[in-house]
């Protein structure tokens, strides 16, 4: 039998379980993920004393699609605690925008907005036939001002090793082709809504 | 690489293990899925060393049939490969590829088609080729107890001489899987054939080239389901019915 995760084939029920757990999922809202009377006995009967699945398991597991969907189970946080990802700086920029209150009178938002680069180690023999050499990588973490959701955003090895947060999320940005230097993300934004 | 020694080798080996190689491909729509695979074996072949051989009798087949890739044109099917008597390697394939006319006349810079309701039965015009109708399964078996993790595809055509085809996929989206039943497959199946008859008057008057009447739904967690009504003229339609293609020293069709 197989079990998914976002349309992804997962063959073992231990470990699709195993990544509920890592997901948080309560015992009550795993079950509702399983149909056929046998997965409900096993998850009722062993699912609360189930290891939850580690991030580093899952970045061993050599089908690309399996990776991708148990990597999306995880709370970001949680990855970058378990891979031991360091933080090489952080900025925070005072915002200010203009909105507009229920009567449409428009009015001065000010909110600080931070920035945090990490790196992390990916070492080949601990991701045996997926990674072919040791790296590190590079990501900067921001939050969306408006819907506070977090971003973490890959950059090359090149932009991440300035350890400018600021300068590694101007990056990912682009005006006609090019990456935004950090001067003109700043000068920018004060155009976003 | 060309690898054809290896896969002369690997196909003598499955036949003496009672494998057979299937193949199956889904292209068109900006993407060429296509891949071949063994049976018994298809659960475990990608993570074996035979896993570049398959993948290059799948690349043969996307050269060997011209498979689409971007454009208007689709092709779907499915075959099996075989040694012939001099080690060349076939593929008997049943397939249908097809390619729509263009929704747009670009000289008289019109639209070819419109989209409206189909009320009770009744098209709200007489110009329209798509339509949708609606249908409320008001004991949609078990299904509906899982629509939060699964989808279910309802699928049919009819050609011009009134051939009916219906098809019905549940594809899991997380959790278990659960297998359709018979009786449940031959329950949306009977509804699918219903709507097809019911909507036959709209293939009158047309023309020879038309693709037939389509129609496609998905049910939804009310028991509802949306099916859209097309009745698109084919450009192109080849309809292969195990036809068998070489697959030894295919040459790069683009090159």
């Amino acid at each position: 039998m197989n079990f998914y995760v976002n349309r992804v084939r997962f063959e073992k029920r231990k470990t699709y379980a195993r990544l509920l757990r890592a997901q948080g999922l309560a015992l009550a809202d795993a079950l509702k993920l399983f149909h056929h009377p046998e997965n409900r006995a096993y998850i009722e009967e062993h699912y609360e004393n189930l290891s939850p699945y580690t991030v580093r398991e899952a970045l061993k597991l050599k089908n690309a699609e399996q990776r991708m969907a148990a990597l999306t189970l995880l709370d970001m946080e949680t990855v970058i605690r378990e891979v031991g990802a360091v933080k090489l700086d952080k900025q925070v920029l005072e915002k200010k925008q203009i909105r507009w209150d229920e009567n449409g009178e428009p009015y001065h938002h000010v909110f600080r907005d931070s920035y945090e680069l990490f790196t992390m180690k990916i070492k080949k023999k601990e991701t045996p036939g997926v990674w072919d050499f040791d790296t590190d990588v590079y990501f900067v973490k921001c939050v969306c001002p408006s819907t506070d959701r977090k971003y973490y955003l890959y950059v090359p090895p090149h932009v991440g090793e300035e350890k400018d947060a600021l300068g590694a999320v101007a990056w990912t940005m682009r005006f006609n082709g090019n990456p935004l230097s950090k001067e003109e993300y700043v000068r920018f934004m004060y155009s976003e809504t | 690489m060309n690898y054809e020694a290896e896969i002369v080798k690997l196909l003598k080996k499955n036949a003496s293990m009672s494998i057979r190689v299937f193949a199956e491909w889904d292209a068109g729509g900006d993407s060429t899925p296509c891949r071949a695979y063994p049976n018994p074996g298809e659960e475990d072949y990608w993570k074996s060393e035979d896993r570049p051989y398959y993948e290059e009798l799948g690349d043969r087949i996307v050269d060997a049939l011209r498979l689409p890739n971007a454009g208007e044109r689709y092709h779907a099917g499915r075959g099996e490969i075989f040694l012939g008597k001099k080690n060349e390697i076939f593929l008997r394939f049943t397939s249908r590829e097809y390619e729509f006319a263009s929704d747009f006349d670009i000289e008289d810079n019109r639209l070819l088609r419109w989209e409206n309701t189909y009320h009770s039965g009744r098209p709200v015009t007489n110009r329209e080729s798509q339509f949708t109708r609606t249908h409320v399964f008001e004991k949609p078996f078990d299904i509906g107890n899982i629509l939060h993790r699964a989808e279910l595809q309802l699928t049919g055509e009819m050609d011009l001489a009134g051939n009916k085809q219906a098809n019905v996929i549940l594809r899991m989206i997380n959790g278990d899987e659960v297998v359709l039943s018979q009786e449940a497959e031959a329950f949306y199946k009977k509804k699918i054939l219903e709507v097809l008859a019911e909507s036959e008057s709209l293939l009158r008057g047309r023309k020879k080239d038309s693709g037939g009447l389509f129609i496609s739904g998905e049910l939804e967690a009310d028991g509802s389901v949306h099916f859209l009504l097309d009745t698109r003229a084919y450009d192109v339609l080849n309809l292969h019915s195990a036809d068998i293609v070489s697959l030894s020293n295919i040459k790069d069709p683009w090159s």
